[in-house]
């Protein structure tokens, strides 16, 4: 119920009775009466005649009613936030008439008295997204939580791929996109914040959040933010993703809803999950500290087959403002449960050699194939996301806020690992059957202040507390052996059933802890009749980082054939020390670590017109990194404890010409950094066996952190009817010491070189240019819309590679020789396009959406050889989702994601050489390169209802 | 107006600045570094004296004495330790010796010199069992743990000296249980993994193994990886080798040498290997010459089906293999399928010399699972033309019947006590030479192995001949098959 005071309007006669035979039209805008900005949704009423036609304004601002009969009518507008507006004596005089009735809004106000709410604008609209991007100091793209909502996305992840610029990596993890990519840099130089506080991540080796861990129905809107200002942390060479979380309404609000839906890998397949219950979560090293026999079971390998397991999301919302509206309060949970069912084909290649050809020719340097890996990946994906703030008006000039986060999320995943050798032991199959528990979650914790000293000078200050952290406790892997007879393609022994080897368990987690403080001055002066406004703050945040791991390898008692079926049947020896398997378990190589690290910053920012026209914001920001770690390595390594620190002098200058007021034009300068991530600076080594990759892995502490010159351009467009936009950008990024992971042959922590091992390095490589042109327009024409984004994005970096050749003479395979090539750099795509359709109605409360994403080729993984790089394919994915209002407060919606069944593939940029020995069945289906993994994960389906109070 | 220009002036200054200076940043690092061992010297009783748990120790030891060992040795880069003829060294609790510099075991015919287990954890059960089961036999126990030589060493030099009991954890630090010894990862392995007897690992290093005898070990034991080197294992034997897996001569990329005149008998899987996985500049090719060598009951022990039984190149490793006498053998010399150098490895084998006492080994002297594409040769004895069909492809999984060489009259190669067939045991109880009624593996007069062996090619010569820093002898191809030639050059191990 809203309040309403009555003041003056233009009145318009009522004509007397007439018998209405002809029929015309009353149209016009509804606006702001403050913005001018179109009232989107509002409900025009127009009462006469004895009748009551009702109608709703349109994207572009305005509203039709047709085939009025002729008459004297009272024209009505009702929208939330603001007072009601009526216009007496609308006349519409004939059948041809066409009146026009214009409507400014005025804000509604609550007078209360020395207390001054501000009005509830719609937040969560797209308008108001839009005029955040007009409005904004520096190039930022926003997506509101109405388009989110309307949009075919279900995790945050595929929301800001619609953005542009915004690619995302592919997962090996079951399809499911977790990083992004921004203007082509990879997650290692973006940021995610939380209502503007930077959040650690779960992730046991890097730095970024993962994405998919957000629910959408929890965000308020999402920013990304391509251009950092003074007060801005300075960390993020791609952009920084803020993920605004629901503020208190204005009035009490009630949000319910409930989806189900499925996958479609599952129509002709099982699904399979492992029983819960019998993962222990606390390794025998942490519990008794040595292992025996009975520390583990066997029972979760068994797996219980599933048809169609049913997804399920649901969530609300509920908001209200108490004691005369001082204090607001919403609290916004949702929960996801999602399965998902992979297939995905990898072949793997130790490097290259080169060989003769039966018609005498030489091929060199061809990648050398050694095993064929057919995976099935059953996931089950189950989040929830818990949002809660409170807000405290204290009076006119001091507000306090009390944020707090959850997220969480449980992946449960089987992977049936078929490893067909056709190097070594051609004709071997090892089957490898895993399961896995990986429990994430990010706790934050933010109390803010906003205090006005005095009319020009204003101070905020950020008190925040986060913890993140990762389990993934009784990780199994069991394998067995078939084998297959190359000739007659039967396996020897039953399907199900080979040589058992051995189990291994490991236990793995990792914490980290943020305490940060942040303090900001805003002074608002006057110097030589022009208004500055100066920003002057500082940071400070104390992280603590803690990474456990701990590994055992069992053999079953049972040895000979045996059936894989019964293996949870089958009890465990843990042999005694001097065997492979020991009680004391393996702890990895520099695997258990901790590390501090101290962040201290200041700043200081000016702004200011120039012209009238020319806005100029600019400002030095400096910041102190000072880490320490150490592991549990042996002291007779190098590297068991390291001391690393750096500053970073990061000055900025951004200027805003406004042409008119519906266009503008930007340009910036600013200098940002991005700090290696754990993993990458901790002296670990992994063997190939215990990760997703198939090379080994290590850290290296004596990494350079990343720092970048950036400049931007950006011309923008804002008509002012409804939400249309136009953006056109250029962007130029100079980076130094930028970090790839590429492999290696030198093993940092035995300081040795290793050269028939490739490790997987991560490695400060030559300076990089990254630049690029990036295109959104959105426009509405009535009832439909398009909206697209264009980015194209060049990168170029050379490095050392090997070449293998064959020298004829001696017939042999020569020690590679060292070449120059020069790629883009990794993960960045040279072409990205989003394009959506969108069809609004809201008469009938139908709103349709057609999404597409076109990803160009990009290189997933570097190789040490020439032109050995594997790509991963240009994909085109189709979304498409719906909502329907049923009545007033309830609508039904739909979605689903992937209609083409696109696949993940990956190939080598060489052509097939068919060999008379080797033939590797799916890889050559393409005379230009050789595939060498594809992915298959199908399209999804949701339906779902939402109740609005 | 006037602030206007000088507010623009100001900011050009300040772009221009900004954008030529590039002392913006910095990055500053302090990495701790490995603590090297203090050093101690060579005492009757060596143990740790700090919290490292290792020492260093350099010099000689002295001749005909006992040394019991407590911890981790380690021989520093560019020194030396010298062991001394009729020297036993005892080594206890896992303790192991990591080699940076140079290791000089040198011992000889008269005074031989042994790395071995305290004596209460020697049980020589040799005396052959029925189904032997290597669970319960001590000489997979891995006591203590090896000897690892890193990139840096230069020489590591062995004669006439008994290695026995290895394979311990290869992180164990006996001088100080709460450490980790940097042995592991030496040898590559993982924490709380099982260590390889002798491990080497530099290009241009030279490794001899020469007159000695290596006895029992979980897993590989010898393996010559990581970056290979140069090497001659010549007139060894080698016994109970691998416990459910692992081969006996395991060598990597960058390792070129030969195997030659050695004994092995009762390995988990291959007795030799070469196995040129992942090249990488100025690191050769692996290349090893195997001739001359016998193998008795080889691959019985490997769960893994088809891993190879005697003699096995793959990936791209090549060699000449001549004069070679296989006893029994489960599988027969295998050439890996996918990018074999088949090309030169078809022209330099031959003369290769098999026993088969039933179906089973017979059927498998071509292995015929695993991708095996040996292509049979004339000089093969039992040639075998004379038994394969017309048509034979060697192609993998090409099954032939064997029964024509079963026991093949005539080829029976007479050990002096070795009575074929096996009778009373299966073929894989039989794993060592035995101490009470030790089998003696030298061919009577008379045996058809005598003078079958092929000397007219050159095998790799790479090692200096020294007393020290090289081989003794470097013994040529024979004119017998077998390690045993019957005018007594070859191997000298017989009682």
């Amino acid at each position: 119920m809203c309040m309403s005071y009555l003041k003056s309007w233009l009145f318009v006669v009522f004509l007397a009775l007439s018998i209405g035979a002809f029929a015309g039209t009353v149209k016009g805008k509804i606006t702001d009466s403050k913005t001018g900005e179109p009232l989107i949704g509002a409900t025009v009423t127009l009462v006469g005649n004895g009748k009551k036609l009702t109608t709703s304004v349109n994207l572009d601002g305005s509203y039709t009613f047709r085939n009025v009969p002729t008459g004297s009518y009272k024209l009505k507008v009702n929208f939330g936030g603001y007072k009601v507006a009526e216009t007496e004596n609308v006349v519409v005089k004939s059948a041809t008439d066409v009146v026009v009735v214009a409507e400014e809004m005025k804000e509604d106000v609550a007078d209360l008295g020395e207390v001054k709410v501000n009005s509830y604008k719609n937040k969560e609209s797209e308008t108001f997204a839009i005029s955040l991007e007009k409005n904004s100091d520096v190039v930022t793209n926003v997506m509101s939580a109405k388009s989110i909502e309307l949009s075919p996305d279900v995790t945050v992840a595929n929301s800001l791929q619609r953005i542009s610029s915004i690619s995302f990596q592919p997962s090996s993890k079951g399809g499911e996109s977790q990083f992004v990519i921004i203007r082509g840099m990879d997650q290692r130089y973006n940021t995610t914040l939380v209502n503007g506080i930077q959040i650690p991540s779960p992730n046991d080796q890097l730095r970024s959040v993962p994405m998919n861990i957000f629910l959408p129905e929890v965000l308020q809107r999402l920013e990304v933010i391509k251009e950092l200002t003074p007060n801005m942390e300075g960390n993020a060479i791609g952009g920084v993703m803020n993920l605004v979380m629901k503020d208190a309404p204005n009035k009490e609000e009630f949000k319910i809803f409930g989806a189900g839906g499925g996958n479609t890998t599952f129509f002709n397949q099982n699904y399979y999950g492992f029983p819960h219950s019998s993962i222990n979560f606390k390794s025998p090293k942490e519990l008794t500290g040595l292992a025996t026999d009975s520390s583990f079971s066997s029972k979760a390998l068994k797996l219980n087959a599933r048809t169609q397991p049913l997804d399920i999301q649901t969530g609300f919302t509920y908001g209200n403002r108490y004691f005369k509206k001082r204090l607001g309060f919403v609290l916004s949970t949702s929960y996801q449960s999602l399965y998902a069912g992979t297939n995905e084909s990898i072949s793997t290649q130790i490097g290259a050699t080169a060989f003769k050809n039966p018609d005498g020719s030489v091929t060199s340097n061809y990648p050398f194939f050694d095993q064929v890996y057919k995976n099935y990946i059953y996931t089950q994906n189950r989040r929830i996301s818990i949002n809660n703030k409170f807000d405290y008006i204290i009076n006119n000039r001091n507000k306090i806020s009390l944020y707090n986060l959850y997220v969480r999320m449980d992946q449960f995943q089987v992977r049936e690992l078929n490893d067909t050798d056709i190097n070594a032991h051609v004709g071997a199959m090892t089957i490898t059957r895993r399961t896995s528990w990986t429990e994430q979650s990010i706790y934050n914790s933010t109390l803010h202040g906003e205090h006005e000293l005095t009319p020009r000078t204003s101070l905020n200050w950020s008190a925040s507390y986060s913890f993140a952290k990762q389990q993934i406790p009784d990780l199994k892997n069991v394998s067995y052996t078939n084998t297959v007879n190359r000739g007659t393609g039967v396996f020897v022994n039953q399907p199900d059933s080979g040589t058992l080897g051995g189990v291994s368990h490991s236990w793995a987690h990792n914490s980290d802890q943020d305490v940060a403080a942040y303090l900001n001055l805003i002074l608002k002066r006057k110097i030589a009749h022009r208004d500055v406004q100066f920003d002057f703050g500082g940071m400070f945040r104390d992280k603590t980082r803690d990474n456990f791991y701990i590994a055992y390898s069992v053999s079953p008692i049972n040895t000979g054939v045996v059936n894989i079926t019964e293996l949870d049947t089958f009890t465990n020896h843990l042999s005694t020390n001097q065997q492979k398997n020991s009680p004391a378990g393996n702890p990895g190589t520099a695997r258990n670590f901790s590390i501090r690290e101290d962040v201290a910053a200041g700043y200081a920012q000016f702004k200011f017109m120039a012209t009238p026209k020319l806005q100029v914001l600019g400002g030095v920001r400096v910041e102190n990194t000072n880490q320490n770690y150490s592991t549990d390595l042996s002291t007779g390594f190098d590297q068991k404890n390291g001391h690393i620190y750096y500053y970073d002098i990061l000055p900025s200058l951004h200027f805003k010409y406004t042409i008119s007021s519906t266009q503008a034009v930007r340009a910036s300068y600013y200098r940002s950094f991005v700090r290696p991530s754990f993993g990458e600076i901790i002296p670990s080594y992994v063997s190939a066996n215990e990760t997703t990759t198939v090379y080994d892995q290590q850290g290296n502490p004596y990494l350079k952190h990343t720092t970048a010159d950036n400049y931007d351009a950006r011309y923008e467009l804002f008509p002012k009817k409804g939400a249309d936009e136009l953006l056109v950008g250029i962007f130029v990024k100079q980076l130094y010491n930028p970090i790839e992971v590429t492999f290696d042959h030198y093993n940092l922590l035995s300081g040795k070189f290793s050269p028939s091992t490739n490790i997987l390095t991560p490695l400060n490589v030559g300076n990089v240019t990254n630049a690029g042109f990036e295109f959104t327009g959105t426009k509405y024409f009535g009832m439909f819309g398009i909206s697209a984004n264009y980015t194209y994005t060049h990168s170029a970096t050379t490095t050392t590679k090997y070449f293998v050749t064959y020298d004829i003479k001696n017939q042999l395979v020569l020690p590679p020789a060292a070449v120059n090539q020069t790629r883009p750099l990794q993960g960045q795509a040279q072409n990205i396009a989003n394009v959506s359709l969108l069809f609004k109605d809201h008469k009938i409360g139908l709103d349709m959406q057609l999404g597409y994403n076109y990803t160009g080729e990009r290189i997933a993984q570097v190789s040490s050889y020439y032109n050995m790089d594997t790509w991963q394919a240009p994909q085109n994915v189709l979304h498409f989702s719906f909502t329907k209002k049923i009545v007033k407060k309830f609508e039904v919606y739909g979605k689903v994601i992937n209609i083409t069944n696109e696949k993940n593939k990956f190939y080598l940029k060489a052509p097939y050489v068919a060999n008379p020995i080797v033939n590797i069945d799916y890889l050559q289906d393409n005379t230009k390169h050789i595939f060498n993994q594809s992915d298959i994960y199908k399209a999804s389906y949701w339906l779902g209802v939402r109740f609005h109070f | 107006m006037k602030i206007k220009i000088s507010a623009y002036a100001l900011l050009l200054v300040c772009a221009v600045y900004f954008t030529s200076c590039s002392k913006f940043s910095t990055d500053n690092n302090i990495i701790s570094k490995g603590i090297i061992p203090p050093h101690v010297s060579l005492q009757d009783t060596i143990r740790a004296i700090d919290s490292t748990g290792i020492v260093s120790v350099t010099g000689k030891f002295l001749p005909n004495h006992t040394y019991n060992i407590y911890c981790d040795l380690y021989v520093p880069t560019d020194s030396s330790l010298t062991i001394q003829a009729g020297d036993s060294l005892i080594f206890h609790n896992d303790a192991g010796v990591i080699v940076k510099g140079n290791l000089f075991s040198l011992g000889s015919q008269a005074n031989q010199i042994w790395f071995t287990a305290p004596l209460n954890f020697k049980h020589h059960t040799d005396a052959p069992t029925r189904k032997f089961k290597a669970s319960s036999d001590s000489a997979f126990n891995g006591i203590w743990k090896g000897v690892a030589g890193d990139v840096t060493c230069k020489y590591l030099i062995m004669k006439w000296t008994h290695i026995e009991y290895c394979g311990g954890n290869a992180s164990s630090c006996p001088g100080n249980p709460s450490g980790t010894s940097i042995f592991y990862s030496i040898e590559g392995g993982k924490i709380n993994g099982t260590s390889f007897p002798l491990y080497f690992s530099n290009t241009n290093g030279i490794f001899v193994f020469e007159d000695s005898w290596l006895y029992g070990c979980p897993d590989d034991a010898i393996r010559v990886g990581g970056a290979g080197g140069r090497f001659a294992i010549m007139r060894c034997t080698f016994e109970k080798y691998g416990k459910s897996g692992g081969d006996g001569c395991n060598i990597k990329t960058g390792g070129v040498g030969v195997l030659a005149y050695n004994m092995c008998i009762g390995g988990a899987t291959n007795s030799l290997k070469g196995a040129n996985t992942g090249a990488a500049p100025l690191i050769p090719t692996c290349q090893v010459d195997s001739y001359n060598n016998t193998i008795v009951n080889s691959g019985y022990r490997n769960t893994g089906s088809g891993k190879g039984g005697s003699v096995d190149y793959e990936q791209g490793a090549r060699g000449q293999v001549y004069n070679n006498l296989e006893v029994n053998c489960k599988y027969g010399i295998r050439l890996n399928q996918l990018f074999p150098d088949t090309t030169y490895m078809y022209s330099h084998y031959g003369y290769n010399y098999y026993w088969a006492d039933s179906l089973s080994v017979a059927n498998q002297i071509f292995e015929t699972v695993y991708g095996s594409v040996t292509k049979p040769v004339a000089t093969d004895f039992p040639n075998p033309f004379s038994y394969l069909p017309a048509n034979y492809n060697y192609l993998p999984d090409a099954k032939y019947d064997g029964s024509p060489v079963v026991q093949l009259a005539g080829s029976n190669p007479m050990f002096v006590n070795y009575p074929l067939p096996v009778v009373g045991y299966y073929l894989g109880d039989l794993n060592a030479i035995g101490v009470t009624n030790p089998f003696d593996f030298r061919l009577q007069p008379g045996s058809p192995s005598i003078g079958k062996g092929f000397t007219g090619f050159t095998p790799i010569q790479n090692i200096p001949i020294d007393p020290v820093y090289g081989l003794t002898e470097f013994t040529p191809p024979g004119s017998d098959v077998g390690c045993y030639q019957s005018n007594g050059s070859g191997n000298k191990h017989h009682s």
